[in-house]
């Protein structure tokens, strides 16, 4: 580690990661128990993939709970919690992902474990699959696929999200009996889903935020208009592309700083040379405002 | 970067710990099942119980040579039955049973052993009503709390609707959950099949508790959409049967009561339009039926 001031932020990113997944899910003797928290906290979204289920959560998921709503059959839409979601969008953009996401700490930490590492630099065309995943499964197919008395199915929480069976279908079955008996195919199917990313995420850096998560994908569509932004000092900037290298969500910062993959981690501040590259928060010119301290 | 390594070695162990104890869990599931509720239910209960769960142990391992024959002879489908009677009766009929393959000094230290159980069975039975008002998820136990509610339509009910029937099938719902408002004209289906067995399907709609108007307006709704016309009832969500209504975590959940309002068997998470749900159900209500005419 060399010895720049770099942003305290991007310093102690695993710290902030490691808290906001505990706060998300700090009601810790719920695991024990094999229980829901069921109080008032459930009615707000958390920032980031976080499951309902999860005996710890303090809140809702935000794709999860856009489904129930838009699935119901009282609503066609969700004003709440789009509401919330251009609200964390603009005001931290993919931020989240890289600093309050527990789905993206598990995977990053998965990261660390020492193997082969592959770049996802020849895979680019997978990232538009995330909105896909986002128009079809958490919007069309809960809001037209649905019964005769109007209500459909949260689609990306019954067939697809991973963190649904590691924070809620393992720890639930562990201590519950009825739900151990009521796993079925469907289980089995999303365990294999997890099983994939888990793997998935020794070799590669991040593949679910980059291939599959509809929040990352909702986030990604505010990235460029979000108040958090990176900027990058053409005057400090030799242009030796060592950002682009350090990049491990395939995004060159000098050319475009506000690319909606850059979660914002901060490891392009760690190599860049001449500290060319900080956090900008706030509104404003980019090339004028002072906001960061040098 | 001796940090980082240590970091992935103990994620990866927990991994796969995690791994290999869910597998289990899914493989032994049913044969399980009940043995780790009881465990987790003494750990949240006080830890005399705990004791007096161990001296039970003891008595059994003292003869284990003996209890292990008895045991193997045991008809194993009886168990679900039992879940509610007291282990020591169970124990003394078990040896009853199989009294020709023992001396009748075997015979004697068994019964003898099977009567210290009995008696400590009883003081735990003592201990449970206190356990159940402390704490929240005991209020799961073993028997439908002592309520005073009405039917959608607004007639009374109380815990004398277990009475009246040789078995009670109990469906927790609400209105916004789709696997339960899809398995309601199943329900009633099954209600009017038990109606000759003496059984009443019955429907606790969360939404309706303390007579939620919007609430009982909907869920009578989906009921009349779904041609659905057994009872469904509510009460208080402040009373311990609200708690124990709201308490329930997966909808729909589906309990078998006896005439006692006792639990029969495990509670059914998921739908009955679902072949093997019908299945667990049914086997429920089966040791529902089968305790009911030993009586």
């Amino acid at each position: 580690m060399d010895k720049k001031k770099l942003n305290p932020l991007a310093r102690f990113r695993g710290f902030i990661q490691a808290g906001a997944t505990l706060l998300t899910n700090i009601h810790l003797p719920n695991f024990a128990k094999g229980t829901l928290y069921q109080g008032g906290g459930k009615y707000v979204c958390v920032p980031g993939l976080n499951c309902y289920s999860c005996p710890g959560a303090a809140g809702a998921c935000p794709v999860g709970a856009f489904q129930a709503v838009v699935g119901s059959s009282k609503f066609r839409f969700s004003y709440y919690i789009t509401g919330i979601l251009i609200l964390f969008g603009v005001l931290l953009g993919r931020f989240i992902c890289g600093f309050l996401c527990p789905f993206g700490w598990f995977q990053e930490l998965l990261h660390k474990i020492p193997s082969p590492k592959l770049s996802t630099k020849k895979l680019k065309p997978l990232r538009y699959l995330k909105y896909a995943v986002l128009l079809v499964m958490v919007v069309l197919l809960p809001l037209l696929a649905v019964n005769e008395l109007g209500m459909g199915d949260p689609f990306f929480c019954k067939y697809l999200c991973p963190q649904g069976v590691l924070e809620g279908a393992i720890p639930l079955s562990l201590t519950n009996a009825g739900i151990r008996a009521a796993l079925g195919k469907l289980f089995t199917w999303k365990a294999c889903i997890l099983l994939a990313v888990i793997v998935g995420s020794v070799v590669f850096y991040r593949p679910f935020c980059k291939w599959l998560c509809p929040l990352g994908a909702f986030y990604a569509l505010l990235n460029k208009v979000s108040l958090f932004q990176m900027r990058v000092d053409t005057h400090k900037c030799v242009s030796c592309g060592a950002c682009a290298k350090a990049c491990k969500m395939d995004v060159d910062i000098t050319k475009t700083p506000n690319h909606a993959e850059c979660i914002r981690c901060g490891m392009c501040m760690k190599a860049c040379p001449t500290d060319a590259i900080q956090y900008k928060f706030g509104l404003g010119d980019q090339s004028n405002t002072e906001t960061t301290k040098e | 970067m001796k940090f980082n390594r240590v970091t992935a070695l103990s994620l990866s162990l927990v991994l796969a710990f995690s791994l290999a104890a869910c597998g289990q869990g899914a493989s032994s599931a049913s044969s399980a099942s009940s043995a780790s509720s009881s465990a987790s239910s003494a750990a949240a209960e006080s830890k005399t119980e705990e004791q007096l769960l161990a001296e039970e142990n003891e008595i059994l391992s003292a003869n284990d040579a003996l209890w292990e024959k008895v045991f193997s002879s045991m008809d194993k489908n009886v168990t679900e039955t039992t879940l509610s009677t007291n282990y020591g009766d169970f124990l003394l009929n078990a040896v009853e049973k199989a009294k020709d393959q023992f001396s009748d000094e075997e015979y004697k230290t068994l019964t003898a052993d099977a009567e210290k159980i009995r008696d400590i069975e009883n003081q735990i039975a003592a201990l449970a009503p206190a356990d159940a008002a402390a704490s929240g998820a005991a209020a799961q136990g073993t028997a439908f709390p002592k309520f005073e509610g009405s039917d959608l339509e607004g007639n009374p009910v109380d815990n004398s609707l277990f009475a009246g029937n040789a078995f009670t099938v109990v469906n927790f719902w609400f209105n916004g959950c789709k696997p339960c408002v899809e398995e309601l004209d199943d329900l009633n289906d099954l209600n009017e099949k038990v109606k000759a067995q003496g059984g009443e399907v019955v429907g606790i709609n969360t939404e309706t508790l303390d007579s939620n108007q919007q609430g009982i307006d909907a869920a009578k709704k989906l009921l009349a959409t779904k041609g659905a016309s057994y009872r469904n009832i509510y009460f208080a969500s402040g009373s311990e049967a609200g708690k124990f209504a709201l308490n329930i975590m997966a909808f729909p959940t589906t309990y078998v009561f006896d005439r006692d309002g006792n639990v029969v068997g495990q509670p059914l998470l998921g739908g009955i339009d679902k072949e093997e749900n019908l299945a667990a159900l049914q086997k429920n209500i089966d040791a529902a039926l089968a305790k009911d005419s030993a009586k």
